[in-house]
């Protein structure tokens, strides 16, 4: 969850005055938050439901899950204190550090831990608390209201109810959960209003990503596939700035059957993709990149080995091979690169420089060994050497890519 | 060339040694290709080695060491391998101002096709030798 521990800009309080909360909601921020145990003022209610959670206590793999609900209220909170602050970037400093939420007991029957909002003992004055105290506990209400049908009608009213931090992190909460389990989240107190998190309403939340969201911006990334997760519906993107995290979109089967396809089972070796999607935050590296819808192949790893051994060429300066020997010129290698794509399925090609700064394609065809160089000044100068007659033809003319292909590729002297 | 500190290497069973580059490393040829015993004109196309008196190590560390060049490893071809491709070798310590180095003269060939052959030609003999002495693992 994002955390802002920059210095706000201005300190002053800020009354929630534009902010709608309700009147239920406003009678529970008034002098106290209901008591749900003895002597405790809890902060929500918080239902786990399932045969697991029968037993007393709760299962210990489904703790997360109060953090989950944590982190939403908390990004809820913050949401709700930007809109009342329209012109603020950030919330106030301590702002997150004050929604202090502590789980004291687990209620028998269904698991119900007991959260209670504890005040920190420093960071924030009176004024402050009054004030933070009343977004957080309005960020538990919009989390409860946003699983109520207005919101959940459809993905796309659903998407556009909460920001996209906090529509992540709402989608964390019930992750552990079987399928015939729910969490029931709310206000404290019988009267308080409930909602259910069943998987229903987690299935609906999942497909949210396919509308988001009017921040984010269409990327296209660039590299090699080096993980993927069938489950997730994610794979790793190594591009050459980074690694970036990429969920493929909703229901796109073949999406997920490419990608699996297109996996360096090595970690290096895979072909070149271009994947499009979306992202919220374009640096240009290491992004999350969700909504994936596109992917093709740019690249087959045939001509990704070519170019690497081109690449190779290219990293030798003069005197690489001794003191007569050249670099390769700049023009040589855009010259040896236009042509590797159409030479990358030609079996046993190699590609290497030559001491006098020629790239030069090499390959055995039969008895013959063929060889076609782009020479330092442009031309073209092809040989084929008989190792079984010691016949001998060369020719040297001016770069013809599509000849030197041909030759190649079948040993076509015209 | 200063002819005068030249001399033509004679015993055929001498073995001169050859540094082979890794970006002249290949899939197919036996892993080698022929362009890492091709010359280049500003070499006035003269295929350097050093001497068989040298120990194969020595050459490689002389060449990765001492004047900071990579090699796969040292390769030998024999002077009369030489001689059976069309060339001779001749010893230039003095002109080249290397200890024990000795060239393998291209200069009487005609043409790049024909320096091609030939540089096929010393690659198979060392291959058929065989690695000399290999870059150690990294």
């Amino acid at each position: 969850m994002g955390s802002d521990d920059a210095p706000a800009e201005d300190a002053e309080p800020t009354e929630p005055s534009d902010l709608q909360i309700d009147d239920a909601t406003s009678d529970r921020m008034g002098a106290s938050l209901e008591v749900e145990s003895d002597d405790v003022e809890s902060f929500a209610f918080f239902s786990l439901n399932g045969d697991r959670f029968e037993a007393s206590g709760m299962p210990a793999e489904t703790a997360r899950e109060v953090g989950n609900f944590r982190d939403a209220v908390l990004q809820l909170a913050r949401e709700a204190w930007l809109e009342a602050n329209p012109g603020r970037q950030r919330v106030p400093n301590g702002f997150d550090e004050g929604f202090d939420l502590r789980l004291i007991t687990v209620n028998p029957g269904s698991a119900r831990p007991q959260m209670v909002l504890n005040r920190p003992a420093s960071r924030q004055n009176d004024q402050d608390w009054d004030e933070w105290s009343q977004f957080y506990t309005f960020g538990r209400d919009r989390l409860t209201n946003f699983y109520g049908d207005r919101h959940l009608d459809d993905a796309s009213s659903g998407a556009a109810a909460v920001g996209n931090r906090a529509l992540a992190a709402i989608k964390r909460i019930g992750s552990s959960l079987g399928e015939s389990e729910s969490i029931t989240v709310g206000a404290p107190g019988r009267d308080g209003n409930r909602s259910v998190v069943d998987r229903s309403v987690r299935d609906l939340l999942q497909s949210i990503d396919e509308l988001l969201p009017s921040e984010s911006v269409e990327v296209e990334l660039e590299g090699f596939i080096t993980e993927f997760d069938s489950a997730a519906r994610s794979f790793r993107l190594r591009t050459s700035n980074g690694e970036s995290l990429c969920r493929l979109e909703s229901y796109n089967p073949s999406l997920a059957t490419f990608v699996r396809s297109a996996l360096a089972l090595d970690g290096l070796n895979a072909p070149d993709v271009r994947v499009t999607g979306n992202t919220l935050d374009d640096n240009g590296r290491n992004l999350t990149v969700f909504n994936v819808r596109r992917i093709v192949l740019v690249r087959g790893l045939d001509e990704k080995l070519l170019l690497s051994q081109i690449q190779r060429a290219a990293g030798l300066g003069d005197g690489w091979l001794g003191p007569g020997s050249r670099a390769i010129a700049p023009a040589t290698l855009v010259a040896a690169r236009s042509v590797a794509s159409d030479l990358r399925a030609v079996p046993g090609l190699s590609i290497v420089p030559s001491a006098r700064g020629a790239v030069v394609f090499e390959r055995r065809l039969g008895s013959r060994e063929l060889s076609a160089a782009i020479e330092p000044n442009g031309q073209l100068f092809l040989c084929d050497d008989d190792t079984d007659t010691e016949d001998l033809w060369e020719d040297e003319s001016d770069l013809d890519a599509a000849r030197l292909v041909r030759f190649i590729k079948d040993g076509a002297r015209e | 060339m200063n002819q005068e500190s030249t001399a033509v290497l004679t015993d055929d069973s001498e073995v001169l040694l050859r540094q082979v580059h890794p970006s002249h490393e290949i899939q197919t040829n036996a892993g080698i290709s022929s362009e890492a015993f091709v010359p280049s004109e500003d070499d006035r196309d003269l295929l350097s080695t050093l001497r068989g008196r040298v120990d194969p190590a020595e050459a490689y560390r002389r060449w990765t060491e001492d004047l900071s060049h990579e090699s796969l490893g040292t390769y030998g071809v024999a002077v009369g391998e030489v001689e059976g491709a069309g060339l001779r070798a001749i010893d230039d310590e003095g002109s080249a101002g290397v200890a024990d180095h000795a060239s393998i003269d291209f200069t009487a060939l005609a043409s790049k096709g024909q320096q091609k052959k030939r540089g096929r030609k010393l690659r198979d003999a060392a291959i058929q030798r065989g690695c000399l002495h290999a870059r150690p693992s990294l």
